[in-house]
Formats: C-alpha cells, structure tokens, sequence
C-alpha cells in the first residue's frame, strides 16, 4: 500500500478536531521549537503521534502512563536548560505539558484548556521574538487556534472548520477595536511585579561597556547586531559629526579604562529645551543604565544628565526604549569644570617612554592646545596602522608597545595611548566610549548605528572647555572619514547588489517602524498621544475608565450592527417573523414546511375571534412575498398590521 | 433567558489576567495586545451567544404513545429570529439534540428521543435551547413553557409468556361480522395498498390503514383479577402482553380491571382503548 493511501486512511480515522488540535498547536510553537530549542521538535512530535495513537484507538492513557510521561518531561526541560526559571525553561515546560494536558482530554473544558494553553505559549513567544515576521506568523496561529475553539466550543453541533474560520474572523473583527482602544488607553505606569530576568548586560548581550580593556571594542567590530536607530528633526548630521556619546571613562591603569564616578554622584534631570540638534533614539536592550546620544547631550525627556554629559536611567536598559535628545557641539555644550586631579591621574610607575614623549611635547609647547596639536602631528606622522586583528599589548608597558613598536591598533589602542599621554603631559584627559558613525536608511530617513560602530575617542580639557579629540581620525582617518562606505557607494554599486540592499533597507524602515509605533508604546508615549488629544494629566483610574467606556459603547454599536444586518435582509419577513413569535407565545407554533398561508388557517381556525386580523396579515405579507416590485408601502402597513396585532391569551 | 459562564468562560478570564500581569511585567507592547484582543473576543463572543437566542421560537407536539422503557418521539420545530441561529442545544425531559444552524426565519425541526420510565402520562413542562456559541464563554439558556403529555403504556412482559392462553375463551362472544370495517389506525409496514385510507392520507391526517374486524376464532377474556401475582403493576404488563397477542392473533377479546370492563371488541381501536385503560389506571395504594 502507498504511503499517500495510507496516510488518507489514517487521517479519516482521526476526527477532525484532533487533527485541527495538532495543526494549530504545532503553528503556535513553531517558532520557538524551530529556533530556539532543536531538541523540542522532536519530543513534540512523539507527544503528538501518542495522542493520535490514543485517538485512534478511542483511549486515554491511565495515570500509570501519565505521571512518568510528566515527570520525564520535566527531567528534560531541566536537562536540556539546567533550570526551571526563566523565560526559556519556562516555555520549554510548557510546551512539553502542553502536550501532555492533550493526551488527557475528557471533557469540552479539557479541549479548551489546551486552546488557551496554545494561546498563553503565543504570549510567552513574544518575549522572545516581536519583529514583525513573528508578529505576523503568531497572529495567523491566534486566529487558527481561536477557530478550533469556536468548533470544539460547537462541539456538538459538528460544524465545519470553514464555518469556525468565518465565524473567528467575525468575532476578531469585532475584537480588534477593543484591543487597540485598550492598548492605548491601558494605564502602562504599573510594575513589574517580579524580576525580569536578565536579558542584557552579563547575559550574552554583546554591546558597549564601561570599561575599556584592549579588545572590548574590537570584540564588538564584528556584530552587525543593531545597537540603536536615530531619527533627527531636520538635517541629519554628516558622518564626521556623528559621534553617539556613552559613558565617559576617568580611572586609567595603563591601556584599560574605567568609568570610576558613580553615575548618580552629580546627575540631574535636564529637560529639552529650544536649543541643539533634536532627536529620537530608539535603543536596544543594553544591560546598562546609561543611554547614547548625539555628542554632547544638552537634555532629555527622562533621562539624568551628569555633568560629564553621561545620560543615565534609574534602572538597567532591559527592553527597547525610546527618548529625545538635544544635543549641541562638545565645546559648545559645556560649562564643565577641568575635573581636578581625578582627569590627571596616572599610575605611579610604567611606560616611561610615553612619559618621555609627553615632557617632550610639553616642553615645546607653549600651553595646553599646544600639547594636543603637537600629538595630532606625532600621531599623522608615524605611520601607524589602524587594524582590526591587533598583536597583544600587556603588562605595565602596553602604551609603550603600543606607541613606539607595534603601531598597530584599533580605536581602543589610540584612544587609551593618547589619553594617557596627555594626562601625563599635564593636559586634563579622558577616553569617552560610544558610536561613530551610522548607517542612513533612506526609506526610513532615520540613521542605523550597529555594534560594530563602536568607538572611542578622547576628551581634553583645553581653552577652558572640554574638546573631542579622536587619535584614531588622526592616525587612520578612514576610520572615521568612511561616510563614502554608507552615502555615496550606492551610486558605484551593481544593480543587482543595489536592490538587495534597497530591499534590506526597505526591511529595515519596515522593522523600525514596528518598533517605534508598536512595540515601543510606552508611558511616555501614552502620555504624548493623550496630550495630542488634550487630555493631559489623567489618572490611571481615570484612563482605565476611560477605556472602559470605549469598549461598552464598541459593544454596543456591534449589537446595533448585528440587529440591523439580520433586519435588513428582508423587512416583511422580519415582521411576519414577529407575527409567528406573537401566535407561538399562544401555543400556535409555525410548523416544519407550512407555508404562510396553510399556517394562518389553522391560526384562524384556533382562534376565529381574531380571525380578521390574522387575514390581513397573511394577505398582506403573501403579496408582499410574491410581488414583482418592492413595495415599501405594503412593507410598513404589514409592519403596523403585526404592531396591532395583540392575540388574548 | 438564562447566562451563565460557559464551558471556558472562568478559564478565559484567568487566561487574560495571567497574560496581563505578564504584560505588565515585561513592559510587553505584543502580550499587552494579546492580552486585550482575547478580552476583546470574549466580550464579543459574549454578545454573540446573547444574539444567538433572540428571536428564537419553538413549538413542540405530543409524541405517539409508547410503552414504559422505550424512547417517545417528541416532535419540535425550532424557528429562528431575523439572523441565523447556530449550534444549538434543544433539551427537554432529559435529553438534548443539536441543531447546527437554522438560516434566518427559517424553521428546523427535530426529535426529541424522551425515555419513558414508568406507564401513565408521560409529560413534557418546559423545553429550553441552550448554546455556548461561539466560544464557550457563556452558556445561554432560553426556556420555553410547553405543555405536553403522551400515554405511557405498561411495559409488556415477554413475548413468550402465554398471556392469551391461560385465559378461557369469553362465551358471550359473539362471531365477528367478516371484514367489518372498525375504524382506521396507523399504517404499518405488512399493510397492503388496498388496506391504506388513501382518503385519510390525501386528507393531511398522516398514513392511516383501514382496521377491519377479522377476527375468526373465539374471544379471550383478559382480567385482573385472574392475573397471578401479588404485583400490580407485573399483572398489568402480562394484561398488556395480553392485549397485544389477541390483537395480533386477530382475535375479540375483553378487558376487565376489577370491574371497569372494556370489550368484547377487536382491532386496532379497540387495542387502543385496552392499552390507555392500562396506562391510567390507577397504582396500587401502599
């Protein structure tokens, strides 16, 4: 026998709802088993031939099946994620229990149990996936498992999966307003309850540090991973200004760089002003509590500045967030003091050489701009090369090995070498990490900054201001210069490699725009769309009724919507409908296959006191049935006969 | 009409606030939308199953007489209001039948299958549709007032037991008239086309076949009294086996439960009047 016979038969022999049951089942989890954790596609799989076993064979396995079964699904989630907390173990569990709940399937309330178990694994995905790829495969597996429940809830009645199809999508349709009117309205100042387990910073999120340590940037140089987008009111800046500002470092040991102030020390909330270049960055889970902006952030909504321009938030960055800067010029935006001794310190002993060099420049040079622009010359001079793949500086010396032997470095290298010998040339230094650079997305008009921008440069106090100083633009000046890469490329590009790139732009814009308007609706954002309809300053509870009055009136129009569109299909039949509905309340039930008229007789003849009346309507809604032309006049008479009509009980 | 949470209603409402309360943890744009479209839908849904039941009449007739144990056949028809009516549950003396869907203003008849457990009048007070449609969140209940009744015969006792044979034969009976025509009864499938009232039937009344008093041999005499036993209601089933063999064996006989005599006469009619003698009469005063 042919496999494709046998699989007809096998599947004739299921019913249709244990078919539709797995298939809707197996969308829902997809992504998840497919992606995420290979081993659980096929445990899934055996779950689901057990069950279709069981179908076929009209049988629920007993307990003395079930509890091992429950139990070794338990032994392999832990052995597979070593944990049972977590986002992940969590919906490991309850796939492999999902499967199991079908396999004991008794009653109507048991086959919907694991409908909404397949929805609730839906809503645990979208932790982990919300692009829109996802977003759009999970709505598809809502509305499949929303159609096997309205079958299983019709259970008996046995209708088809097309019918539970059309009627799903009426109820979504219905649905959707409700949900969009209490998504926006929802009062989103509340929680979280319980940790958010950590999806940034030592967890696996590659992205800035704090700490400079040779390789901590380079590490990153190959991650297109995105590490935030940037929209701009009005021009957005040419690629020589855009440097995207993170943490400033002050503590030096050598090479390695570290922040060294407590973030909070001096940092105040600065709100927006009229002044500096605007715009919205829309950033990435970091991990960290401090935010990138436009060097050098003037203000923020939200966001603390500290003095030493570093943007921070109370708590780690763990999911998208989105804010506006402003941001002026580094000389321009600060009125900050030196910094004392702390941008002087240097260790005690190591790099002599260096140190040499900077009593030399010191020397020669006649004040602090003097020094800096000496080094800048040393630095365009000696023919360093700006790599990638780095040889290994270490040990007390690194500066040293750096500066005078190997010449070969990346971003890091400069950045810390020439901090260092500023300080010890006198000069007030420090290293800032951050972006340089970005990609602009023409269809999007918003720039792309990805891991692998990342950069850091050097701040000196000169001319009682704090001045950038990028080494690494000095000493390979394509570094930074690159904007030929990103803006003008396009034009030399083959056509077939353009439209890939227009296609993955397009993608992008696509995405991005999902995440600004969906997934980054916050309270921020809340409060913004109640002001553009002049409702600030309302409360939660004010919202949460405000949402609830929305939805009673969309019910109630949707009951006004329904009545009408069973009305209109056929006004005198709706009135002589009302007519029989009078007649049965006294007994006269219309009966299977009477026609009006044989139905009136014998309401006639039950009732021959109001025989008269009966006549007229049946005569009445008879012509009316049969007649070539509407008559809307003959419909409202018939509509008043059955308004008069009022049989004595 | 009554509403009360359906097959899924309390574990829906659980559903929603579990994926709430993750939504308000993780800060979730996608949970949060999840969370409020299955609200959504299962106040829709709501609104849906209270449409479902407007407008609905019902009309239920007497079911043909039955013996105790067996299943009487109710006829309703259900109607639907201005919108269809979907996935129905009619219920009414214990047992439900579906509907899946009755288009708009049309009627939809159906059988309700009602056991009878004990002889007497099997009777039918209220009838109700109930239906979770569409989803199960609620569980909507029309009741109708209805008032129904069916005789209940006495179960017979089995067909081997000679009923018939243990009585005498009744002397009075006088010799039936050949082919006299006793009246109609309803058809059965050995009846011939000639013994069909063809007028009957033209006439709207169902399928009739004419009874004819052919009885040829000696008439029995079926009474209470003789019956054995101390069990009245294990004598009246052997009288309705009784019944039923002579009217088979085409035979007179006569009925006589302590005095309140029926007969001598034979046929279907006769048969009949027997039967319903046996199903009211009274039980035994203990």
């Amino acid at each position: 026998m042919n496999f494709s016979v046998r699989l007809r038969q096998w599947l004739g022999v299921l019913p249709g709802e244990a078919i539709w049951l797995i298939a809707a089942l197996t969308t829902a989890i997809a992504p998840y088993a497919a992606m995420a954790e290979p081993w659980l596609t096929p445990v899934w799989l055996a779950l689901m031939a057990w069950f279709v076993h069981n179908v076929m064979r009209s049988r629920i396995p007993g307990r003395w099946s079930l509890i091992p079964a429950t139990l070794a699904g338990g032994v392999v989630v832990l052995s597979n994620h070593g944990t049972l907390m977590g986002v992940e173990p969590g919906l490991s569990l309850l796939v492999v229990m999902t499967g199991l709940k079908l396999q004991e399937i008794h009653s109507v309330r048991d086959r919907l149990l694991v409908v909404y178990l397949g929805l609730f694994l839906i809503g645990g995905q979208f932790l982990i996936y919300d692009n829109v790829l996802a977003a759009l495969h999970f709505t598809a597996a809502t509305l499949f498992l929303c159609a096997v429940w309205v079958r299983i809830a019709a259970a008996a009645a046995g209708l088809s999966m097309r019918w539970a199809f059309k009627t799903a999508s009426t109820i979504a349709a219905f649905a959707v307003p409700v949900a969009v009117a209490l998504f926006l309205l929802f009062p989103r100042d509340i929680g979280p309850f319980w940790g958010v387990p950590g999806s940034g910073g030592e967890n696996g999120v590659t992205g800035l540090s704090d700490r400079m340590d040779p390789g901590s940037v380079q590490q990153l140089a190959e991650s297109e991973a995105i590490a935030f987008r940037a929209w701009f009111e009005g021009q957005v800046p040419g690629n020589r200004e855009r440097y995207w500002r993170g943490p400033v470092l002050w503590e030096n040991d050598g090479l390695q760089w570290e922040r060294g102030l407590d973030l909070d020390a001096d940092a105040v909330a600065q709100p927006l002003t009229g002044t500096g270049t605007r715009h919205t960055i829309l950033l990435e889970p970091s991990g960290h509590r401090w935010l990138l902006a436009l060097d050098r952030p003037l203000g923020s909504t939200d966001a603390a500045l500290a003095t030493d321009g570093v943007l921070s938030e109370s708590e780690p960055v763990e999911s998208r967030t989105r804010y506006q800067v402003a941001s002026a010029a580094p000389e321009e935006a600060s009125l900050e003091p030196a910094g004392g001794q702390l941008a002087l310190s240097l260790p005690e002993t190591g790099n002599p050489r260096t140190r040499a060099l900077a009593q030399e420049l010191r020397a020669a040079a006649d004040s602090d701009r003097g020094v800096v622009e000496a080094l800048a010359e040393r630095l365009a001079e000696a023919e360093f090369r700006y790599t990638l793949n780095p040889p290994v500086h270490e040990g007390s010396d690194a500066v040293d090995q750096f500066l005078f032997e190997t010449r070969t470095g990346f971003c890091e290298h400069f950045a810390g070498s020439a901090a260092f010998l500023l300080r010890a040339a006198g000069v007030p230094a420090r290293v800032v990490m951050g972006y340089q650079g970005g990609q602009r997305n023409p269809v999007g008009e918003y720039l792309l900054v990805r891991q692998s921008d990342a950069h850091a440069w050097v701040e000196a106090y000169v001319d009682d201001a704090w001045r950038r100083f990028d080494p690494t633009a000095v000493a390979a000046p394509e570094r930074v210069t690159g904007e030929t890469i990103e803006d003008s490329a396009a034009a030399a590009e083959d056509g077939r490699g353009s439209l890939l790139r227009q296609a993955a732009l397009t993608w992008d814009a696509i995405n991005a725009t999902w995440h600004q308007w969906v997934l980054a609706y916050n309270e921020g954002r809340q409060g913004r769309l109640l002001a553009y309809f002049g409702l600030e300053g309302l409360t939660r509870w004010h919202l949460l009724g405000l949402a609830v009055v929305i939805t009673l009136a969309w019910l109630a129009a949707a009951a006004m919507f329904m009545r009408r569109r069973g009305a209109s299909r056929d006004a005198a039949a709706g009135a002589f409908d009302r007519f029989r509905q009078k007649l049965a309340a006294v007994g006269i039930g219309s009966r299977i296959g009477e026609g009006p008229r044989a139905y009136g007789e014998r309401a006639m003849a039950a009732r021959p006191d109001e025989a008269s009346q009966i006549r007229q309507i049946v005569e009445l809604y008879v012509r009316l049935r049969y007649a070539q032309e509407p008559d809307p006049g003959g419909v409202e008479q018939l509509r008043r006969a059955v308004r008069a009509y009022r049989p004595h009980r | 009409m009554r509403i009360r949470p359906g097959s899924g209603g309390v574990l829906l409402s659980l559903l929603v606030v579990l994926l709430l309360l993750g939504a308000i943890n993780y800060a979730n744009a996608l949970l949060f939308f999840l969370a409020f479209f299955l609200l959504g839908s299962g106040l829709v849904s709501a609104l849906m199953a209270w449409r479902n039941l407007q407008g609905l009449t019902v009309s239920l007739d007497a079911a043909a007489p039955g013996f105790a144990g067996e299943r009487l056949l109710f006829p309703v028809t259900v109607t639907a209001g201005s919108r269809d009516a979907e996935a129905l549950q009619v219920r009414a003396g214990g047992t439900g039948m579906p509907i899946s869907r009755i288009p708009a203003n049309r009627t939809q008849a159906v059988t309700l299958p009602v056991r009878a457990a004990v002889r007497g009048q099997c009777h039918i007070g209220g009838l109700e549709i109930a239906s979770e449609h569409p989803m199960g969140v609620l569980r909507v209940t029309r009741e109708y007032a209805v008032d129904v009744s069916t005789l209940v015969y006495p179960r017979p006792v089995r067909r081997e037991v000679p009923v018939i044979q243990m009585t005498e034969a009744a002397a009075e009976a006088p010799a039936p008239v050949e082919d006299e025509l006793v009246g109609l009864r309803g058809c059965r499938p050995e009846d011939s086309p000639q013994r069909i009232a063809w007028k009957a039937v033209a006439a709207g009344r169902g399928w009739r076949a004419k009874e004819f008093a052919t009885a040829t041999q000696g008439g029995y005499r079926l009474e209470l009294a003789a019956m054995p036993g101390d069990d009245l209601e294990r004598r009246l089933a052997l009288l309705c086996r009784g019944v039923l063999d002579a009217e088979r064996a085409g035979a007179r006989w006569l009925l006589d439960l302590n005095g309140e005599v029926y007969g001598p006469g034979a046929g279907w009619w006769h048969r009949a009047r027997c039967l319903e003698a046996l199903a009211l009469y009274p039980a035994s005063q203990k």
